[in-house]
């Protein structure tokens, strides 16, 4: 699979109710050890929805507090994004490009 | 123990500048290959994807991508040594540091994104009389 095929998946919680498209890809690199060279990159969580830019600077769940005026902004942003940790995945469907999510996960 | 280095797929990777081993540009991220392991659920970067048509595949014109690489791999010179099994396709623990550029453990000639140049240069731009540059050997 490719990011931009990633892009275009939809999130949907497990009453089927839409999240919205994922918008990007939260990377860490704790992963094994690639050729005794590095750590692998795992991908963390997706961020779904229009409020990517919010968690992309640090806004989501108040790691960063200001200035006051952007985090205003961007925490309204940020009420229309979710971040989704990949374990919360129950099911990707590849050929509706649709991610469901565990029960109990919003 | 330093902190997992964390990074945002479409801020910190794509469009970003290559650099090869010597320093020389040979490109930009043009997608990412991602790798879901169905047993555990885990997913990871596995490359960077880089070259013609892969830009064209990640916005929408998936037919013009593919066509794209395939003409671009008859085009390619089977003399230059490579070490990539895909030259549109950089392994992720062949990336070094991430910054502004993002620098990788291949050389230029590696890679498919100069590929029509160098096709250009060799068939075409030699020939011509007067010339006075020599196509790469």
């Amino acid at each position: 699979m490719r990011l931009s095929d990633l892009l275009h998946y939809t999130v949907r919680d497990s009453d089927g109710i839409e999240l919205g498209r994922v918008s990007d890809v939260r990377i860490v690199q704790d992963g094994r050890i690639l050729r005794g060279v590095q750590a692998a990159f795992r991908v963390d969580a997706l961020v779904v929805g229009r409020g990517g830019v919010a968690e992309r600077l640090g806004y989501m769940r108040a790691r960063v507090n200001g200035p006051w005026l952007v985090r205003v902004l961007l925490t309204r942003f940020e009420q229309r994004a979710h971040v989704i940790e990949v374990d919360q995945i129950d099911h990707w469907d590849d050929d509706a490009a649709v991610i469901t999510l565990r029960a109990g996960r919003r | 123990m330093t902190d997992a280095r964390v990074l945002h797929a479409t801020l910190d990777l794509l469009d970003r500048q290559l650099l090869d081993r010597d320093g020389i540009l040979c490109g930009n991220v043009d997608d990412l290959e991602i790798d879901r392991d169905e047993t555990t659920g885990e997913v990871y970067v596995t490359a960077l994807l880089t070259g013609p048509g892969i830009l064209a595949y990640r916005l929408g014109a998936r037919r013009l991508g593919r066509w794209t690489q395939r003409a671009n791999r008859r085009i390619h010179d089977d003399d230059v040594p490579g070490v990539l099994e895909d030259r549109t396709r950089i392994p992720i623990e062949l990336a070094g540091q991430i910054g502004p550029s993002i620098s990788v453990a291949v050389g230029a000639k590696d890679l498919a994104s100069h590929d029509a140049e160098r096709w250009t240069l060799r068939h075409i731009i030699a020939h011509i009389p007067g010339n006075s540059s020599r196509a790469p050997q």
